[in-house]
């Protein structure tokens, strides 16, 4: 096994830039995820990284084995990366049974008969299908294709594997499963990987560490608890979970301390990053879920001013309730365990939970079908 | 399988060099050679003075100018148009009434009428215009019959009209081909919406139905113009005797009723006939454009509400049957009827003068048993080979990152402004020139070159839609597993165009069966094929055995289309 280094990767076609320039590597047994919209150039990066799309610049190298060099026109054809695939449509070749898929990697590498009987069988307990080994895939459901198509993949041990959204045609309980049963089978194994998605949720729970992507360019590196708790930007922060935005200006008071003054005459209690000067313009933002409905004589906790609210709607989520409240001319959007009585509400939002970019760094996207 | 057997995983396929790309420049280098090289000679001899293989000759444009000098060429060349045109309405008319009756009203037998309206794609001009002489011609049964029952013919094939009508009703299958996908593929929502703006059926098959298949008749009319203008057939035997001279009979005629062709003018009039085929494609290209050749028929959930013709529909049915039976089932049982008997006149009965004389004949003479046989080993020889042929150039250009994929798939197309008369004297001209590649001129092999040339677009049309349908994961996961090209194509691929490749073989045999425009001037003694023995003898005026090879023909096409279709699972013409 080997590390995956990716630097200064692009890709243009024509005029367009579907990816800019991009540098990662990916450790030993590491499970890294490409994170983004689509069309951020994802899969892409993933399909130069496979071998089946040629680089316009930068270079892949797999341990010191250099696979892709623009610069020099060095390129390893996909079927010489010895990488391992696995598509989103899955690419189960329709007339051939389930053995004779996994059965045409072996051949080509010329092993023994017994040897790849014994491979086949390996690889098709590791996905839990040994019953279905005789069948066609058309024969097969939609979550035993999935496993079937990781199954060829495996069973002539890549050097890299490589995911394209593969959980993306389950339904959403299946895709919940293979979460957790295709993690664990990537550390069983230990192979390094890389995944790509455009479904947070996804990234989140099985990545060793996020990439997330955006028009072509990585715009946060780090680990899924750094990614969600400490967003690069506000993209990232809309991205990943869902965030509410307010725009305003930065407020250094000796008096007050930190705040963010987003209308006239309406100034929060935010705490300002280092790099905010007093004067600048900032988006402050905070997720729903972390916003906090008080009693009506319940103090809030130090540093944080109670926002008095109106409840515009409420929509029952079943874990939980979605309200969009306004207060002092703001909107926003809440996630609370129980709903209010009334009209009425009282919003905490504590000092730890605001985030603050610098401002021009709205959201584009929104986020994708989580 | 655990930690260190995976750490202990092996590099990468083995492979013993791989050939896809010398397999590709290999491919492109030899569809450039087949496409390209027949114009070389041709119109390097139109320009010059004596034939292309007299050392003395000097380049001049004298070929031109006695062209255009000759009234006959003149003459020639109207007479073509006006018998295209005449063919292209008729073709049309029919092409089209059929394709609306059986694709999208309640007509009774629809689907067998739609069977049989087709067959006459099956067979050659030739074979075709051959039964219509026998049945309709001066001394034809029906003929006789009506000037016995009236005192006179009411008709006369010896004619421009005359010949346009049998020519309409040979291209009327392709007119009916295009409009009938098109009407398969038309919304159903779009005549709903009418109807729900309160149209009638019959409002709405005017102003909504016929309007939608616009391009495809416009598509159906531009070929089958072109095809008219190079037919040779029709005019050949309807307007020899009535001295009317088509384009293609002129070619004919200089080239080969002389004792000593003149090979310039022959080739300076085959260029200005490949300039009216190239400039009327560009003008269908212009107006229709490309993608109408792959229209292809999706399933839809709601299949369109057929219309209702009341108690007409009876009347429509019987309409197409006899049309059928008039223009299609009765020339050809009169070709075999006429094969059977020593005379065929309503006069006398037929019965009384049967005899297998005619199929003695066939088999006592040498000419005709080596006809059908080098017909035979051509359409299923040859076709084996343009199919392997037609499969590696559609691979190459359609699913290979292959540099000059996209120039392979434009020189693929180049030979659908060949004419087929063209393509025949471009090839003789090509034997004629390279001394080395001479021998060809005898055997059937340069029939194979010339026919596979000609009808590479064909079998590529015929394999192209079913690769767009496969995707393109299923060759990206083999390469990703670590198979080259050429093992993706052999063992994922081909697989899957099984069928495909099954009907452009079929396809082929169809084409290269019934082909022999091109054959006229290739053939030479012992590489005769059927239809160039039919013509030759026919011009002798033995009708008795061209009728029996004809059946003969007839009875080899009927045989393979029905076991491709019950064997082989293929669809031939939709």
């Amino acid at each position: 096994m080997a590390d995956l280094i990716v630097d200064g990767l692009g890709r243009d076609f024509g005029m367009f830039r579907a990816v800019a320039e991009i540098g990662f590597e990916a450790r030993d047994g590491e499970f890294v995820t490409l994170l983004g919209p689509s069309g951020c150039g994802k899969s892409t990066t993933l399909w130069m990284i496979a071998g089946l799309d040629r680089p316009t610049r930068g270079r892949i190298a797999i341990g010191d084995e250099v696979v892709a060099d623009a610069g020099s026109g060095r390129f390893v054809a996909a079927e010489d990366r010895d990488f391992g695939l696995v598509f989103q449509t899955y690419a189960l070749w329709p007339h051939m049974t389930v053995r004779q898929n996994l059965d045409f990697p072996l051949k080509l590498r010329g092993l023994r008969r017994a040897e790849r009987q014994t491979r086949i069988e390996e690889a098709l307990s590791l996905v839990e299908l040994a019953e279905q080994i005789d069948k066609y895939p058309f024969q097969l459901s939609g979550g035993q294709q999935q496993r079937v198509a990781l199954a060829r993949t495996l069973v002539y041990r890549p050097r890299l594997l490589l995911l394209d959204e593969p959980l993306s045609n389950l339904d959403a309980k299946l895709r919940e499963r293979s979460r957790v049963w295709l993690k664990d089978l990537q550390q069983q194994l230990g192979v390094t990987t890389l995944y790509v998605t455009h479904d947070q949720t996804e990234a989140l729970a099985m990545s060793d560490r996020i990439l997330v992507m955006r028009d072509g360019v990585i715009v946060q590196n780090g680990t899924p608890q750094e990614v969600y708790r400490s967003p690069a930007d506000s993209f990232v922060a809309d991205f990943i979970g869902s965030s509410n935005f307010l725009t305003g200006t930065a407020d250094r008071n000796d008096a007050e301390g930190d705040g963010v003054v987003v209308a006239e005459g309406v100034r929060l209690a935010v705490p300002l990053p280092g790099t905010a000067e007093h004067g600048d313009s900032v988006t402050a933002a905070f997720r729903p879920e972390r916003a906090r409905l008080l009693g009506q004589n319940e103090a809030p906790s130090y540093g944080t001013v109670p926002l008095d609210a109106t409840v515009l709607s409420r929509s029952y989520l079943g874990a939980r309730y979605q309200l969009v409240v306004e207060s002092a001319g703001l909107t926003f959007r809440i996630e609370v365990e129980a709903p209010p009585e009334g009209e009425r509400a009282r919003v905490a939002i504590p000092a730890d939970a605001w985030m603050v970019f610098p401002a021009g760094s709205t959201p584009m996207a929104k986020r994708g079908d989580a | 399988m655990t930690d260190s057997t995976m750490a202990a995983g092996e590099r990468g396929a083995r492979r013993r060099g791989d050939a896809s790309i010398p397999f590709q420049y290999a491919v492109f280098m030899t569809t450039g050679a087949l496409v390209l090289a027949p114009f070389v000679p041709i119109a390097y001899q139109a320009i010059l003075n004596a034939p292309i293989h007299d050392s003395g000759a000097v380049m001049s444009l004298v070929n031109f100018e006695n062209l255009l000098g000759s009234a006959r060429f003149w003459h020639a060349l109207a007479n073509a148009l006006l018998f295209g045109l005449g063919t292209t309405l008729v073709a049309q008319a029919i092409g089209v009434a059929s394709a609306v009756l059986v694709g999208r009203t309640d007509m009774p037998g629809a689907r067998w009428l739609g069977d049989l309206l087709i067959w006459p794609l099956f067979i050659s001009h030739l074979v075709l215009a051959l039964g219509w002489y026998t049945i309709y011609g001066p001394s034809g049964y029906v003929t006789q019959w009506m000037v016995s029952l009236i005192g006179f013919a009411p008709w006369n094939l010896y004619s421009i009209s005359g010949m346009a009508v049998v020519a309409g009703v040979a291209q009327a299958p392709l007119a009916y081909l295009y409009c009938l996908a098109a009407v398969n593929a038309a919304d159903p929502a779009l005549e709903d919406a009418a109807r729900g703006a309160g149209a009638r059926s019959w409002t709405v098959l005017r102003k909504i139905t016929v309007p939608l298949l616009r391009p495809a008749i416009l598509y159906g009319l531009v070929i089958n113009f072109v095809i008219g203008i190079e037919m040779l057939s029709i005019p050949l035997i309807f307007g020899r005797a009535a001295k009317i001279e088509t384009f293609s009979t002129y070619l004919y005629d200089q080239a080969l009723s002389r004792a000593v062709p003149d090979y310039g003018l022959v080739a300076a009039a085959s260029l200005v006939m490949l300039t009216v085929v190239v400039a009327l494609l560009v003008l269908q290209y212009r107006l229709v454009g490309h993608a109408k050749r792959f229209v292809t028929v999706g399933g839809k959930a709601t299949k369109p509400k057929r219309f209702e013709l009341g108690s007409l529909r009876w009347v429509f049915c019987i309409l197409t049957l006899v049309y059928v039976c008039l223009a299609i089932v009765l020339p050809m049982g009169g070709l075999l009827l006429r094969s059977v008997t020593e005379i065929l006149t309503p006069l006398i009965p037929f019965w009384e003068v049967m005899s297998w004389n005619h199929y003695r004949i066939l088999g006592e003479h040498p000419v005709f048993i080596s006809s059908i046989y080098n017909t035979v080993i051509i359409a299923s020889v040859g076709g084996a080979i343009g199919t392997a042929l037609i499969l590696a150039i559609t691979l190459v250009s359609h699913r290979s990152s292959f540099r000059w994929a996209r120039e392979l798939d434009y020189l693929a197309q180049i030979p659908r402004a060949l004419p087929g008369i063209f393509g025949g004297l471009a090839f003789l001209y090509l034997v004629l020139s390279i001394p080395p590649i001479g021998w060809l001129r005898n055997t059937i092999w340069i029939l194979v070159l010339a026919y596979t040339v000609r009808y590479i677009p064909a079998g590529v049309g015929a394999i192209a839609p079913s690769l767009q349908q496969i995707g393109a994961d299923l060759d990206s996961s083999a390469r990703s597993v670590g198979a080259g090209w050429l093992t993706t194509c052999r063992a994922i691929l081909l697989p899957l165009l099984r069928p495909a490749v099954f009907s452009c073989f079929a396809l082929l045999f169809i084409l290269y069966l019934k082909e022999y425009v091109t054959a006229v001037f290739l053939v030479a003694p012992g590489s005769e094929v059927i239809g160039t023995t039919l013509l030759q003898f026919w011009e002798n005026g033995d009708n008795g055995p061209v009728a029996a090879l004809a059946t003969i023909q007839i009875l080899i096409t009927v045989v393979f289309v029905y076991l491709a279709r019950k064997g082989l699972g293929v669809k031939i013409y939709g």
